[in-house]
């Protein structure tokens, strides 16, 4: 397959203000250097669907922004779809795009088919095409009916939608998204994941992605590169991540009346309490066991048996990476 | 291939600003009352300012040389090169501003656009030109329009006028979007942008021959606020025939155009990007 990025040994440095007293920082003003990527290589082959996993702060936004040209990095070097895109050429800007969760492209004043508008004679696109190719992503979307109302008067779910399709209204080559569903609700996540999919399976469009929300990760994506502390903990398909944790399980007991904490806490660490309901973590080969003995010894209406969820495996990796 | 770059360099700079242009109209018509109030709170500055001229004059025959209706001249200049600047120059540097502050210049810099050039139009609000500054201005102009025969006026200093005008926009547009690159540094350009429109338009309320030496060289050089209105009118009104001031007005549109897109190229790799 085709590698249409390739970051070698990328590193970028910030410089931040050292907290003063007020005088000094105004006339001896002091920064200090913080490394937010810090040496970090891989690569990306046409049509992978990429997500960039991490804490607050990890790095995965910088690494972003140096991957589509609005960052300089301090070293290293980055190559996407063949160019190096803090050069800003023509012919790179129009293979890609850039969604961000929490800013808008679109006028606020304006309704998304005028913002759209104008869009299309950036990208400089045939009329006809680009009325298609909109109504065909408004349609999948569900904004059809949203189209022509002021971006203002429109929900955070259905302005998110509507930026979407202003971002890859030009059929890009290369999407990359920060946070695409932050704040939105289950069914609108639920609708933009589903398109992501199917715009990277059917179409074969390279998707990056960053988002805290791990379901947008396991939906979309099939390789999960983890960031800790701007350097790569993890780079490899989503299975092996959770294959890592494949000898622990997690089981859901649901009770027929109140059982006493301490009774259940014979089975396995307790990891979350609801009223009749309590979630425990076994060893993989012991499950069977773990669940005959529950059965016998407690009032159980139903058990039921889960992997570790990515969450829990994220968190797990940072505390081991801190 | 170059002859080629170039047709497209200017078909798609061509295309930005005729877009941004609509794309503005539309913003102003999305606010009707806005527009009106606009239009009352221009109309009452214009109103005021000329009832305070009228006042002055009833007490003496000449400021800085000039009479009455040449000083009406004067705000009639000062007045169409404050909306040359609002409209064309300092909404889209505002917008520019604003948008380092928030981030979604990112969305912007993404787009195959040549960016100096978008930021520099982004936002042309015609509408404000049409629906404010033009009836605001014509209680001016009709107190002009009896008083026109009276100006001593030929066609080389009218064009030269003209010129002066244009050239004084682009510079004073640098000047203020040099100052507003702050922002790329600091996260934040509102007082830079606002001291750089007060000092822009420093000699729009005195007329060029009223100003000591060392203010007019401090106005034609660093803080460049003598040549779109003051040096302008002079030109005009035929009170300057020194043709080489054209020549170093040139001069110093191209010195201040070099500093910008030096400044901005300065300002992008410096870039930092407000966090997500």
């Amino acid at each position: 397959m085709e590698k249409i990025i390739e970051v070698k040994n990328l590193f970028k440095k910030f410089k931040v203000p050292v907290k003063q007293g007020f005088v000094r920082s105004i006339f001896i003003p002091k920064n200090k250097e913080v490394v937010a990527v810090d040496g970090i290589s891989f690569a990306v082959e046409k049509g992978e669907a990429v997500a960039f996993l991490g804490p607050n702060g990890a790095g995965k936004t910088t690494t972003l922004k140096m991957l589509t040209g609005l960052l300089y990095p301090s070293s290293g070097s980055v190559v996407v779809l063949g160019t190096v895109p803090v050069e800003r050429k023509y012919s790179f800007l129009r293979k890609i795009a850039l969604v961000m969760g929490n800013k808008s492209g679109l006028s606020w004043d304006l309704s998304a088919r005028q913002s759209f508008d104008l869009f299309e004679s950036i990208y400089d696109l045939d009329h006809k095409e680009a009325m298609n190719t909109i109504d065909n992503l408004a349609s999948i979307l569900e904004v059809t009916k949203n189209m022509d109302t002021p971006i203002r008067k429109l929900s955070l779910g259905q302005r998110l939608k509507m930026e979407l399709i202003g971002a890859i209204m030009h059929n890009p080559e290369v999407v990359f998204l920060d946070e695409p569903t932050l704040g939105l609700d289950v069914v609108a996540k639920r609708n933009i994941r589903e398109f992501l999919r199917k715009i990277n399976k059917e179409k074969g469009v390279t998707i990056i992605l960053t988002s805290h929300d791990m379901a947008d990760i396991e939906k979309v994506c099939d390789r999960v590169i983890v960031i800790n502390h701007g350097k790569i903990m993890f780079d490899d398909a989503i299975g092996k991540l959770t294959s890592r944790y494949r000898d622990r399980k997690y089981l859901t007991l649901i009770f027929t009346e109140e059982v006493a904490e301490e009774e259940v806490a014979m089975f396995g660490k307790i990891i979350d309490r609801k009223p009749l309901t309590y979630t425990i973590e076994v060893a993989g080969d012991n499950q069977a066991k773990v669940i005959a003995a529950v059965s016998g010894k407690l009032p159980i209406d139903d058990i039921d048996i889960t992997h570790v969820p990515l969450d829990e495996i994220m968190a797990d990796m940072f505390k081991k990476g801190k | 291939m170059k002859r080629l770059d170039f047709k497209r360099g200017v078909k798609i700079r061509w295309k930005i600003i005729t877009s941004c242009t609509m794309f503005g109209l539309r913003e102003s018509l999305a606010y009707t009352l806005d527009n009106w109030g606009g239009l009352l709170s221009m109309a009452t500055y214009m109103i005021t300012y000329l009832i305070f001229l009228g006042v002055l004059f009833g007490r003496v025959n000449l400021i800085a040389g000039y009479n009455h209706s040449e000083m009406l001249f004067f705000t009639l200049i000062t007045q169409i090169n404050f909306y040359m600047t609002y409209v064309f120059s300092l909404i889209s540097i505002e917008r520019m501003g604003d948008s380092v502050n928030t981030g979604t210049l990112d969305l912007w810099l993404v787009k195959p656009v040549p960016a100096l050039w978008y930021v520099t139009f982004q936002r042309i609000k015609l509408g404000d030109l049409l629906f404010s500054a033009f009836p605001a201005t014509i209680p001016l102009l009709i107190m002009l329009f009896p008083r026109w025969s009276g100006f001593q006026m030929n066609w080389v200093g009218i064009v030269s006028g003209i010129l002066l005008i244009i050239i004084g926009q682009v510079i004073i547009h640098c000047f203020q979007f040099m100052m507003s690159l702050t922002a790329f540094f600091t996260g934040e350009a509102k007082n830079a942008r606002n001291m750089s429109l007060e000092l822009s338009i420093f000699g729009d309320t005195i007329p060029f021959e009223g100003y000591p030496n060392f203010v007019k060289a401090i106005g034609l050089t660093a803080i460049p606020f003598m040549v779109h209105t003051a040096l302008a009118v002079s030109f005009f009104l035929g009170k300057s025939t020194n043709y080489f001031m054209l020549v170093y007005a040139f001069g110093l549109m191209v010195v201040f155009l070099w500093g910008k897109i030096v400044l901005w190229k300065f300002a992008l790799r410096h870039y930092s990007s407000a966090s997500s």
